[in-house]
């Protein structure tokens, strides 16, 4: 069998790429967990047509495939439990594209992190996710993780930056998703596949962002007598509006081992220090780092030093970055747990641990990202000795268990792998279980690729109660469940109404839309039943210190403004209709606004969601923890599912220290293209704009242009200094550009900018087309869509490769969108509609298995089809 | 030198497996495979400790593509000593298998024989092909041995005319006892240095003779009064290959024959020498003279930089270096040939990406492994490309094989040198080839 098979897969790869030799195989067994199981082959492809060929042939053969980069996963992911055939990605290791103008990288999945890295440090550029183990995991693996880093508090995780993939299906069959433009039709696939954990498909290809440098680095560390007083200094330094780059820190078990072995320079007595690091612009570098030394002296922090130089800096690093070998002093091996909690939960959660280990006679030490919470007690042993071993996996599991007592969640980034599957019932109900069970059948539905993870066995679900509806059909029961208001759509009160009106609708096949503020009003048939989110309004938990709100899916952003704004925060999310919206319709329809450059979108801000699905089914994906990597990110899943997946109950949101300055100046010009260069320069510096907005004459109206010229709007928030200094430099690069002087605007920034993003000048209700496109292509996308409709209000944002086109009355819209379509599609990009689709228009995902994907999600989720379906 | 499973074990329970030797291992970076890094190689070792694996296989590659060049250990957070953790797995498989007849009568036989050793060598460069070139190319030992293999393979350009001991008497070495021509000393002008024992190692007198007077020269010239040791083989390819036996009785014989010599240090261009040498307190635990050796031995970079040489004003010349693994990650010795080459030398030096990654020569590995050898340098050929230095420093003859090999392949013009060659040269002094 073995070796029929070999044979087979040697026909498709070179003969040296099929590895059975028992040794060999051996070798293809483990990662770095106790976790091993031998495979039946190894293969080391090279090219995505070999990883189709291989997947092809094992699914005829009814083998398990196993997707494999470095194996330096610390939760058993590569590692083949059911055997089959690992498909080790370290050979497809190119480089395929560093496309600097648009900000996007192309890789091979077994491209080291680090080599990215390298190949960008040159011309100036990072990929932001940077896991602790980036000199040696792959990109690949990266995806399959999600993995973060210690950098990922400012800039997020691999989930942020990662925009599209290509992936080879079980099947062999070869899927697309996303791309170097945003926001492609369809279900958010690749927000499925990063921490997939590679149990969806065998990933062939990435596309991820990559950002210029940062130009000031600083870094500091402060020493603490209590972890207590520790953690209040975090959360001090954020209640100061500074989201350090990082915010790393170490217990005193961990300072010991570290000082023992490297001399770093840490006092053996203190309990705990902190590493802090800013990025940014020079500007407000010396001020960021008094206010943080004022946060941390309030702590009674017992010394506070800052580095000068580079030599210092990498001395302060040094402990940290050691911090994982110096243990080895105390015992030859160990093991790295992964939790994550709310960060306010973490002194009681460290204390907790470190009782854990005396419990049980163990040594551990913390070395952790203080910044969001996630905690890596490193559980120290001797591995030949079976008992302390078994200790070890004792505390492992009561460790896991801690986390969740506290409001944690299982894994923050190293992944459930096989090692917690076992858990998975302690974070998740059956309904979600099953539901993501259900994902999985959506892209593999054979079960081979890299069974018995992630997810408990199917037969270990319990299931989950019944829920009791009267008889009779949906015209009868559904005025039982929920009032109708006058326009005759259904409010139900609460979330246990919502989930009865669902599951009404889907037994008896009635046709429903949910609706929030009814901001987008598609036109709807006669026999469509409307469940208005309207009393789901209620704001349900703000956790100022973690930075997360809890609100209902009916909830409107001024009223999350109001909650937030007391503690200085804000919502970074300015979608048209700011005023008006509700959350859960901006996350349905992934609506963001221009703002969107520098706080990302509903995708970037949102850590969990809570769902009502046509079966009936409550569901809740996500965590309030920032660091979350349990399960399938299915909250991803609903944002941008236009309500076709189910009801938004509840979300949960980051929020942001708000900032202290807010600019707006102005550039105006007489053709779109000669923003170009100016642009390119921008983009390629380290200035970070908030927003970037280049409107036609007409939309330039909104803020009170009316020479008939194009303007280039751009928005800076931030530290005073800093947003000062970046209105110098953009006066000097216009000058440079021969562009004239900037304006500032002095209307109210909020205002203005909601203008703009609503396409203020256009009548009510006019039908808004998004055409996205590759960055450096926006200006000139621009200029060739107005020239479809120069009657229209149009806004570009040059850095998102986004234009939301206002179509003026005049023009037939099917029509309009296909000459549209062809445009955008020149550039790399697409188009839909974002008010009004004309019926039977809306965008699909590009036909095959993209599109088929899709459509079984949705079969899964809603199998009657009562919630529109364009599919 | 302790090659118990204690110290097997205890390495072994250090690996936890966390990857990190893949960073900087030259072999697994080029064929990105698990065999090939020290934690593939580490767990095979465990398998084969734990009897789930039996030595029965033909060949367990893993333990012999490894270069022993020891970057792994710097990367590894538990400095897990893989390269000693091979060079115990080869011991172990010869143990079981027996050793290869031919490697063991060259190891025994031969390299103790200097005479016999001599006269092999010779025969074998003058073309007279024996059956011992074929099957040491099989094994893949010591090239200098068959330097006419190594001609064939292109490793060598050309042979030299006469080995560096046949040249002494022309260098102007005088026997004090005239009993024992193999003992030599000379003067230097002005006796200002410590008295030095020079060392030459078996490469540098087959094949880089040049590279050994242009030493002995320099050190005269910094006042040191030098005598050319009476020594055989360091002991170090037995060794890698897990002879540690071999080993130890080639370091015990150089014992025997430097007894009584009366010098200050010991000196060698050779930085695997050196780095062997050095390690001989180890190797021979229960010889007190081991240790005074060890603790005597200089490489000769290591000496030169602290001696007086004139320094010269730069010469626009641009030089990059080349860290041999047994003299930068070994010894520690990074920063003097460095300041040699700038200081006494003049050079402009142009840093080496990935200066401390080894060239894939490692002994005779580029002939027991060739291919593997062969893209190990080719990264290495790469860089130095990247550098646009005119020439090319290091300070090992294996190094310099090697790298001149893939000079060469690249049609080059570019010379690959020993750092004390380029300085003998910049200060005048004469060296034939
Ligand atoms: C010392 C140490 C420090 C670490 N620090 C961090 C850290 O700071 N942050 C962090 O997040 N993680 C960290 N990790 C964990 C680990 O490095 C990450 O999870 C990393 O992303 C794994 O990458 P890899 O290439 O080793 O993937 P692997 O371990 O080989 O695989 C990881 C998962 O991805 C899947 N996979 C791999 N390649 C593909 C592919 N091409 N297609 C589909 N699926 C694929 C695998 O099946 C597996 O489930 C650390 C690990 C170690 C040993
Ligand atoms: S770096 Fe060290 S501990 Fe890690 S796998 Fe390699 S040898 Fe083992
Ligand atoms: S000693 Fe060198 S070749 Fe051998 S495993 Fe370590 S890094 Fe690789």
């Amino acid at each position: 069998m073995t070796s029929a098979l070999a044979d087979q897969l040697r026909e498709v790869i070179p003969a040296e790429g099929v590895l059975d030799d028992p040794v060999q195989l051996s070798l293809y067994g483990y990662d770095g967990t106790l976790y091993e199981s031998t495979p039946q082959l190894v293969v080391l492809p090279e090219t995505t047509e070999q990883v189709a060929a291989v997947a092809r042939i094992c699914h005829a053969a009814g083998v398990a495939v196993v997707p494999r980069g470095a194996a330096t996963s610390l939760s058993g992911g590569p590692v083949p439990v059911r055997g089959g055939v690992v498909v080790a990605f370290t050979r497809m290791d190119r480089i395929l594209q560093l496309d600097y103008e648009n900000q996007r990288a192309v890789v091979q999945p077994g491209v080291i992190n680090i080599d990215l890295q390298d190949a960008l440090a040159t011309p100036g550029y990072f990929y932001a996710p940077d896991p602790a183990s980036q000199n040696v995991c792959t990109l690949g693996g990266n995806v399959g993780e999600n993995a973060g880093g210690p950098h990922c508090l400012k800039y997020g995780v691999t989930a942020n930056h990662v925009l599209g993939v290509e992936m080879v299906l079980p099947d062999g069959r070869c899927l697309r998703t996303g791309g170097k433009s945003l926001d492609w039709p369809g279900y958010d696939l690749t927000g499925i596949i990063v921490g997939g954990e590679g149990t969806l498909g065998l990933v062939t290809e990435i596309t991820c962002r990559i950002m210029p440098m940062p130009e000031t680095v600083v870094t500091m560390l402060a020493i603490f007598d209590s972890l207590g007083t520790a953690s209040q200094a975090v959360s001090d330094i954020i209640a100061e509006g500074i989201i350090p780059a990082t915010l790393e820190m170490m217990d005193n078990a961990m300072i010991r081992a570290v000082e023992e072995s490297l001399q770093a320079g840490y006092p053996l007595d203190a309990a705990a220090v902190l590493l802090i690091e800013l990025d940014g612009l020079p500007a407000s570098m010396d001020r960021q780092v008094e206010q943080i030394k004022r946060a941390c002296q309030r702590s009674d922090v017992r010394d506070f030093r800052v580095a000068d130089d580079e030599q210092q800096r990498a001395l302060l690093w040094k402990g940290r970055k050691g911090a994982f070998g110096a243990v080895v002093n105390i015992a030859p091996s160990k093991i790295c747990t992964d939790i994550s909690v709310p960060r306010t939960a973490l002194p009681q959660v460290l204390a907790e641990v470190l009782a854990i280990g005396q419990k049980w006679g163990i040594s551990i030490a913390n070395v952790f990202h203080a910044g969001d919470g996630n905690l890596h007690p490193l559980v120290l042993y001797d591995p030949r000795d079976e008992d302390q071993a078994r200790r070890v996996r004792a505390i492992d599991e009561e460790i896991t268990r801690l986390a969740i007592a506290h409001g944690g969640v299982l894994t923050g980034e190293h992944g459930i792998g096989c090692g917690k599957r076992k858990y998975m019932p302690l974070m998740f109900g059956p309904a979600e279980l099953r539901l993501m069970w259900q994902v999985k059948e959506a892209f593999d539905p054979d079960l081979l690729c890299n069974p018995d993870k992630v997810l408990p066995d199917r037969d270990e679900i319990t299931e989950s109660e019944p829920l009791l509806l009267p008889e009779g059909s949906f015209t009868q029961v559904a005025p039982q469940v929920a009032a109708r208001n006058e326009q005759g759509w259904f409010e139900p009160v609460d979330e246990e109404a919502v989930q009865k009106m669902l599951a009404l609708a889907h037994r008896e096949r009635q046709p429903v839309v949910v609706r929030g503020a009814g901001t987008k009003l598609d036109p709807l048939a006669d026999d469509v039943a409307v469940i208005s989110t309207k009393c789901l309004n209620h704001i349900l938990a703000y956790d100022y210190e973690n930075l997360t709100i809890t609100v209902e899916g009916g909830v409107t952003l001024p009223q999350i403004e109001e909650a937030v704004a007391y503690h200085g925060q804000m919502l970074a999310l300015r979608p048209r209709f700011a005023q008006r919206a509700t959350v859960g319709g901006i996350l349905a329809a992934h609506e963001s606004g221009p703002h969107r450059l520098v706080y990302g979108g509903p995708r970037d801000l949102v850590t969990r969601i809570k769902a009502a699905l046509p079966g009936g089914e409550v569901v809740s994906f996500g965590s309030s923890c920032v660091k979350n990597v349990a399960g399938y990110a299915m909250e991803k899943l609903f944002i941008g599912s236009c309500g076709r997946l189910g009801a938004i109950l509840e979300v949960t949101l980051r929020t942001l220290p708000r900032p202290e300055a807010l600019r707006t100046v102005a550039l105006s010009m007489e053709d779109p293209m000669v923003a170009a260069p100016l642009l390119a320069e921008l983009f390629a510096s380290p200035l970070r704009p908030a927003a970037i907005e280049l409107l036609n004459p007409l939309a330039g109206e909104t803020v009170g242009r009316v020479n008939r010229q194009w303007t280039l709007l751009v928005g800076l928030e931030g530290f005073t200094e800093d947003v000062e200094e970046m209105v110098e430099r953009l006066g000097a690069m216009a000058t440079e550009h021969g562009l004239g002087d900037w304006r500032e605007l002095d209307r109210d920034y909020l205002a203005l900018w909601s203008d703009v993003t609503n396409l203020a000048v256009q009548p009510a209700g006019t039908a808004i087309l998004r055409a996205s496109c590759q960055l450096s292509a926006t200006t000139t996308l621009t200029a060739e869509l107005n020239a479809l409709d120069s009657a229209g209000a149009l806004r570009a944002s040059p850095g998102l490769g986004l234009v939301h086109c206002a179509v003026s009355g005049k023009l037939e819209l099917r029509n309009y969108q296909s000459q549209a379509q062809i445009l955008a599609e020149k550039y790399g990009g697409t188009t839909s509609w974002l008010a009004l689709p004309p019926p039977g228009l809306a965008t699909l995902p590009p036909p095959g298995t993209s599109r088929e994907i899709c459509r079984r999600l949705k079969h899964a989720l809603d199998p009657h089809s009562i919630l529109p379906d364009v599919l | 030198m302790i090659s118990d499973s204690q110290f097997i074990e205890a390495e072994l329970s250090r690996c936890n497996k966390c990857g990190y030797c893949m960073q900087s291992c030259p072999v697994y970076r080029v064929v990105r495979r698990e065999p090939s890094v020290a934690r593939g190689r580490n767990q095979t070792l465990r398998a084969v400790m734990e009897g789930d694996s039996d030595l029965t296989r033909p060949m367990l590659e893993p333990f012999f593509e490894c270069l022993l060049c020891g970057a792994c250990t710097v990367d590894c957070f538990g400095s897990v000593q893989t390269n000693e953790l091979m060079v115990r797995a080869r011991q172990a498989y010869y143990a079981e298998y027996g050793q290869p007849a031919v490697q063991r009568y060259i190891f025994r036989n031969l390299l103790p024989n200097p005479g016999r050793l001599t006269r092999l060598v010779r025969l074998t460069s003058l073309g007279k092909r024996t059956g011992l070139s074929s099957v040491a190319r099989r094994l893949g030992l010591l090239r200098w041995l068959s330097p006419t293999l190594d001609v064939a393979e292109g490793l060598v350009a050309t042979m030299p005319g006469a080995f560096l001991r046949d040249r002494l008497p022309r260098l102007g070495f005088i026997s004090p006892k005239h009993t024992d021509v193999r003992l030599l000393r000379l003067e230097p002008e002005q006796a200002t240095g410590p008295k030095v024992l020079y060392f030459i190692g078996c490469a540098t007198n087959f094949q880089l003779p040049q590279t050994g007077e242009a030493g002995i020269k320099l050190l005269q010239k910094a006042g040191c009064q030098v005598t050319v040791a009476p020594n055989n083989c360091c002991g170090l390819p037995p060794w890698s290959y897990g002879d540690i036996e071999a080993a130890q009785q080639l370091a015990r014989q150089n014992l025997d024959l430097l007894a009584g010599l009366d010098f200050d240090l010991l000196v060698t261009e050779c930085g695997s020498c050196s780095s062997f040498l050095k390690r001989w307190a180890e190797l021979l635990p229960n010889d007190p003279r081991a240790e005074t050796l060890a603790a005597r031995t200089r490489d000769i970079t290591e000496l030169l930089a602290e001696l007086s040489l004139p320094k010269l004003m730069g010469g626009g010349t641009t030089v990059t270096y080349h860290d041999p693994c047994h003299l930068g990650r070994e010894q520690g010795v990074t920063e003097q040939p460095r300041k040699l080459l700038v200081d006494v030398g003049g050079f402009e030096l142009i840093e080496l990406i990935e200066a401390n990654w080894c060239c894939g020569g490692a002994g005779s590995y580029n002939l027991s492994h060739p291919e593997m050898s062969q893209q190990v340098l080719a990264r290495k050929i790469d860089r130095i490309a990247a550098t646009g230095a005119e020439v090319v420093a290091t300070a090992c003859p294996a190094c310099i094989i090697q790298i001149s090999y893939g000079v060469r392949e690249r049609a080059w013009q570019r010379p690959v040198r020993h750092v004390i060659e380029l300085l003998a040269e910049r200060h005048g002094l004469s060296v034939g080839s």
